[in-house]
């Protein structure tokens, strides 16, 4: 973080590659598709390098990386108008093109639970979307998530209930 | 073997282990360009067309969360051709005849009263005015919010959040823009379009007919009915 913060882009291209998989998350759910979250990662990768000498080097990296990527897509998602269509792959993806077979995971959640879960994620709120990503696909603490959505830990509480209550509405009229 | 005919228990553990397994199965892009970008990259992508685009539709009357669609306001945007946006709802001219299209009670999803107030994550708005009283149905509209409707008047109510951007833009085709006319004092900014026109959704091209839209507090609502025009306004500042 020193090197990078002192200008060395390399440090900085290893420091967001770490973290590579969860920007292109985020990007994907507050977009709603997958389409044009790379260029996304992209453009908030770049924000973040010229405001790197802002970000406060006793705070956590990876929340703040988020913020910005949340916001970068934020902002595209309004310009663009998308739609939202998430779409949850069979197998577990480990890197471009790589899937393997069965996880213990796998033996009690199948791909339908997740296409059945990701169609409900689909008609909820960007907001409500990125809320239970940050929790569930990031495992991101109630601070952390705090920090991505700069809302006080108790807002980023009850809006994560509320999502959830959203989210189980949609999946008990599917049922 | 998982069961694949089980459907998933949105009250129990299991749709917690759901969601956490969806992080390695969300489709996201294989591929990104690595760290270590070209400044010259960057500038291409400022200057790419889709994005030129999105600037000049930006240009266009936007009438918010901030705004109110006044007389000037509408002439203005009649001048340059464009529409009017209201909360997620964008106005605009266009083939407006809804004719065998079906109406927005089609294709809904209904749910207990219960759970679309679990849903909006407040209680249901209630509609105050004697013609209508409590609603024969709730439902679910793949758009999103919750849709109540009433026998009488073959009257809907949608709610749904506002969010910036919008999560969900529906656009009203009318044939004449200045068919939609500005309502005081109601929420604020409410718009009345009485002639029929098409509600075009991410999902559906729906019949539309006389509706009173408006924002409040971070909600819009959009209000349909057969019933009078006075009945539908009074319906509208009944509802709490």
């Amino acid at each position: 973080m020193a090197r990078a913060r002192a200008g060395d882009a390399g440090a900085y291209g290893e420091l967001v590659r770490a973290h590579r998989a969860s920007a292109l998350r985020v990007a994907t759910v507050v977009l709603g598709t997958a389409e044009g979250a790379d260029d996304v990662v992209q453009q908030a990768w770049e924000r973040a390098w010229r405001g790197l000498g802002g970000f406060r080097p006793d705070r956590a990296f990876r929340p703040w990386l988020l913020h910005v990527v949340a916001n970068t897509a934020r902002n595209d998602r309004r310009s663009r108008g998308r739609r939202a269509h998430l779409v949850a792959r069979a197998g577990r993806v480990l890197g471009p093109g790589l899937e393997v077979g069965a996880s213990p995971e796998d033996l009690v959640v199948s791909d339908l639970d997740r296409r059945r879960v990701v169609t409900a994620l689909n008609r909820l709120r960007a907001p409500d979307r990125l809320v239970i990503a940050l929790r569930y696909f990031e495992q991101l603490s109630e601070r952390e998530m705090a920090e991505v959505l700069a809302h006080p830990p108790g807002t980023v509480k009850s809006r994560l209930a509320r999502a959830m209550a959203r989210l189980r509405v949609e999946l008990e009229a599917d049922a | 073997m998982t069961d694949d005919t089980r459907t998933v228990d949105p009250a129990d553990d299991h749709l917690e282990a759901v969601l956490s397994s969806l992080a390695d199965h969300l489709d996201v892009p294989d591929d990104v360009e690595p760290p270590g970008w070209q400044p010259a990259a960057a500038a291409r992508r400022r200057a790419s067309p889709r994005r030129v685009v999105a600037l000049a539709a930006g240009t266009a009357l936007v009438v918010g969360a901030t705004g109110v669609v006044g007389g000037a306001v509408r002439e203005a945007a009649a001048q340059v051709g464009e529409w009017l946006d209201l909360g997620g709802t964008r106005i605009e001219e266009g083939a407006a005849d809804p004719t065998g299209r079906p109406p927005i009670s089609d294709d809904l999803r209904p749910v207990t009263p219960a759970a679309a107030a679990a849903w909006l994550g407040r209680p249901l708005p209630v509609v105050g005015h004697a013609e209508l009283g409590e609603p024969d149905v709730a439902a679910l509209p793949p758009e999103g919010g919750v849709l109540l409707g009433w026998d009488e008047g073959a009257t809907t109510l949608w709610v749904r959040p506002m969010a910036d951007p919008p999560d969900v833009r529906t656009t009203k085709v009318l044939a004449e823009l200045g068919s939609a006319a500005e309502v005081d004092g109601l929420g604020e900014a409410a718009v009345l379009i009485e002639d029929d026109h098409v509600l075009v959704t991410p999902h559906r091209r729906l019949a539309a007919g006389a509706v009173l839209l408006w924002i409040d507090d971070g909600w819009e609502y959009r209000l349909e009915s057969d019933l009078p025009r006075a009945d539908l306004l009074a319906a509208a500042h009944s509802i709490h």
